[in-house]
C-alpha cells in the first residue's frame, strides 16, 4: 500500500515539472473518483441492490470498539 | 481498516465490482443479519451471492491493499462458480493457519505454521503465520511433546517479524501482543512485562505520529492492554483522558479510563468514568461495560455492588434479540454471579 502511494506521489511530481517546462496540453483535468460508498447497516437494501445489479455483495463486519 | 486500507485512493476503481455493505455488530438493527451470518472476530469480510444469500467467500482480519486486491479477484471467481458446496477462503497461507486457530485445532495450526515459515518471504503473510502459529502453540497442552521446540521457533520468528517492512499497525501490534503472551504463558513474568513495555513504547510512538484524533484513539485499546500488562497503567492515563476530551460522543475513552483508574486503585474515579461510558454506550458492548464495573466494585471490596452490576449485565443481555452468542453470554454471566 505504501509503495503505491509513493508511486502516485512521484507521478504527480513529474506531471508538475512537465507543465512548468512545456506548453500546456489541451487535456481535460482528470475526473475525481468518489471513494467507495458503503451502505450502512441495511442488509435488505444492499441485497436488493446486489440482485438488481447482478453483483456480489461485499460485507465488512466491524465493531466500534 | 475502513479508516486506512478501505480509504485508499486506489480503491475507488474497484467500486463497480461489488455492492458494498458495512455491518456494525453493535447496532440492534443488524441482529437478524448477525444471526444468519454468525461472526467470530472483527473485522470479518464476506462476499455474499444475493440470489442464494449464501456466502461465496470470506475471511477474518485486516489486510493490506495488495492482499485486498487479490482477495477481490478470488471473491469474484468464487461468486461466479456455481458448483461450490461451501464458502471459498483466501489462498493466502496465513488464512489457512488462522482457520485452524479459530477452529481450536492448536496442534495442526502450529505445525502448519512451522511447515510454511521457511518458504515464506519476509512480509505481512509470514508475520501473521508466525504470530498465529505462536498463539496456537501457547494454547496447546503444556505437556505436548512437540510444543517446546515449536514455541522456540515460532517465538523467535515472531520477534524477527517486528523488523519486517510494510506491516499494518494492527499486524505489528498483534506481533507484540503474541510476544507478551509467549513470555507470560511460559511463566516468565519479568520477560512479559519487559516486552509489554516495548509494545507500549512502540504504540506511544505511533500515537505521536497519528494523522488524526481518530487514528490516535484507534490505538488506545492496545495502549491500555500494553500498559496494564507492563504493570504501568499510569503511562496511558493522560492519553486516554485526552481521547475522552477529543471524542466527547465516544463511549470507548471513558470505558478505557475506568479500567486504567481501576488498575491505579482510584475506584471512585473509575466508577465515575464507568458512569460516563454507560451513558453513551449502545448495543452488546453495554454488557462488557457492566462487567468491567463489577470488577471495579470487586476490587473496592463491595461484593454486593459487584453482584448488582453483573445482574444489570444479565438484564441487558436478556433484553437483546435472542441468539446463540447471547445465550452463551448469559450463561457465562449467570455462572459468575
Amino acid at each position: 500500500m505504501n509503495g503505491l502511494r509513493r508511486s502516485a506521489a512521484a507521478a504527480l511530481v513529474l506531471i508538475s515539472l512537465g507543465v512548468g517546462c512545456a506548453p500546456k496540453p489541451s487535456v481535460a483535468p482528470p475526473e475525481k473518483t468518489p471513494p467507495l460508498t458503503f451502505i450502512e447497516n441495511d442488509f435488505p437494501r444492499a441485497l436488493a441492490q446486489a440482485r438488481e445489479a447482478n453483483l456480489p455483495l461485499f460485507v465488512e463486519v466491524w465493531a466500534p470498539w | 481498516m475502513r479508516a486506512t486500507v478501505l480509504n485508499d485512493a486506489a480503491l475507488p476503481k474497484q467500486a463497480g465490482r461489488f455492492v458494498w455493505l458495512s455491518i456494525d455488530t453493535e447496532e440492534a438493527k443488524n441482529a437478524a443479519f448477525l444471526d444468519k451470518y454468525p461472526w467470530q472476530a472483527v473485522p470479518t469480510f464476506e462476499v455474499i451471492d444475493a440470489k442464494t444469500e449464501k456466502i461465496a467467500y470470506s475471511w477474518i482480519g485486516a489486510i493490506d491493499l495488495a492482499g485486498l486486491l487479490v482477495r477481490f479477484d478470488e471473491a469474484e471467481a468464487a461468486f461466479r462458480r456455481t458448483d461450490a458446496v461451501a464458502a471459498a477462503v483466501p489462498s493466502s497461507p496465513d488464512a489457512a493457519v488462522l482457520d485452524l486457530s479459530l477452529a481450536g485445532k492448536d496442534e495442526e495450526c502450529a505445525l502448519l505454521a512451522l511447515k510454511l515459515l521457511p518458504n515464506l518471504p519476509p512480509g505481512s503473510v509470514k508475520a501473521n503465520v508466525a504470530s498465529t502459529g505462536l498463539n496456537c502453540a501457547l494454547s496447546a497442552k503444556e505437556d505436548a511433546k512437540w510444543r517446546p521446540a515449536a514455541l522456540f521457533i515460532l517465538e523467535v520468528t515472531t520477534h524477527e517479524a517486528l523488523d519486517y517492512d510494510g506491516l499494518l499497525d494492527d499486524d505489528r501490534s498483534g506481533l507484540y501482543g503474541a510476544l507478551v503472551d509467549a513470555r507470560d504463558r511460559q511463566h516468565d513474568e519479568v520477560g512479559g512485562k519487559a516486552r509489554a513495555a516495548e509494545w507500549l513504547d512502540w504504540l506511544n510512538a505511533q500515537a505521536m505520529g497519528a494523522p488524526s484524533v481518530e487514528a490516535r484513539a484507534a490505538l488506545d485499546g492496545n495502549r491500555v492492554s500494553a500498559a496494564i500488562r507492563a504493570g504501568a497503567p499510569e503511562r496511558v492515563l493522560v492519553a486516554i483522558q485526552a481521547s475522552e476530551r477529543d471524542l466527547p460522543n465516544d463511549y470507548n475513552p471513558p470505558a478505557r479510563l475506568a479500567v486504567v483508574l481501576r488498575e491505579l486503585g482510584r475506584y471512585d474515579e473509575a466508577l465515575a468514568a464507568s458512569d460516563r461510558a454507560l451513558a453513551k454506550v449502545y448495543g452488546p458492548r453495554t454488557i462488557t461495560l457492566w462487567e468491567a464495573r463489577a470488577t471495579i466494585f470487586e476490587k473496592k471490596g463491595d461484593k454486593e455492588a459487584a453482584k448488582g452490576a453483573l445482574k444489570q449485565a444479565i438484564a441487558f443481555a436478556s433484553s437483546l434479540p435472542p441468539s446463540e452468542r447471547m445465550k452463551r453470554t448469559i450463561a457465562r454471566l449467570e455462572k459468575s454471579l
